[in-house]
């Protein structure tokens, strides 16, 4: 049934973008982070998206053309640490050089609402699949 | 028509098979549909499907409550969709329970 169907890839496409909520605030929570267990400051992390399959491929040839979304991979961004002056920090170098986390706080603002309104998005169209099906069963009632 | 074909066509009794095979569709609990499963059959794995989502949201919503494990869309969607296929069967059981009757007020 395909109201299941798009139960299943909404489930998907919810499951991603709360992914992507938890990555945007890992973001801020490190964005002064200057150690990790990796060594040197926390570098920012960022979701990739790919569209996928379901799994259960047995249906018609239009059932199986339907994408879920999954998340393969999360990529550690390898743009360069922002330095700052700061000969007062435990993490400085000789130079007095401190390397912060490659997070800017207003990207991370802008992924998190797009997140969040990509979130509702998803949330729109679960519901309109959902009065459909409710408008189905009510098929042959007399309202 | 006679009783015996009437009771053969509905597929209660022993009756005249010739009767059940005149109308040229097979008809009764016995009969095999073209999709290989009776009817009786199909409810059944119906019912235990909406069983089986009704507890897998219940297993979810429990462990989102008291063991904070999963999300909270993952439980409400899997309530979304027992409550979905719980519909179905409803709506299912009262056209089948409405023909019944239609057919008990048949008069003989």
């Amino acid at each position: 049934m395909s109201f299941f169907t798009s139960l299943q890839v909404t489930g998907s496409a919810l499951a991603a973008e709360r992914l992507r909520v938890d990555l945007a605030s890992a973001n801020l929570a490190n964005a002064n982070s200057t150690r990790s267990v990796e060594g040197g400051p926390y570098r920012r992390r960022d979701a990739v998206f790919q569209a996928t399959p379901l799994e259960n491929g047995f249906g018609s040839e239009l059932d199986r053309a339907v994408r879920a979304v999954t998340v393969p991979q999360i990529v550690i961004d390898q743009s360069p640490p922002r330095e700052i002056f700061n000969p007062g920090h435990p993490d400085a170098d000789e130079r007095g050089i401190v390397q912060l986390p490659n997070v800017s706080v207003v990207e991370e603002i802008v992924n998190l609402r797009t997140a969040q309104r990509a979130y509702e998005a998803n949330l729109s169209a679960l519901g309109v699949s959902r009065e459909m099906a409710q408008r189905a069963l009510r098929i042959g009632r007399t309202a | 028509m006679p009783i015996n074909a009437l009771s053969a066509s509905l597929g209660y009794g022993t009756g005249n098979i010739d009767a059940n095979e005149s109308l040229g569709v097979p008809i009764g609990p016995s009969a095999p549909e073209p999709g290989g499963q009776t009817f009786a059959a199909e409810l059944t794995s119906l019912l235990t499907e909406v069983n089986r989502d009704q507890a897998d949201a219940a297993t979810k919503a429990i462990d989102l409550a008291v063991n904070g494990n999963g999300s909270i869309h993952d439980a409400m969607i899997a309530a979304e969709k027992a409550e979905s296929s719980f519909r179905l069967l409803m709506e299912m059981r009262n056209r089948l329970i409405e023909g019944v009757n239609r057919l008990l007020e048949t008069q003989i």
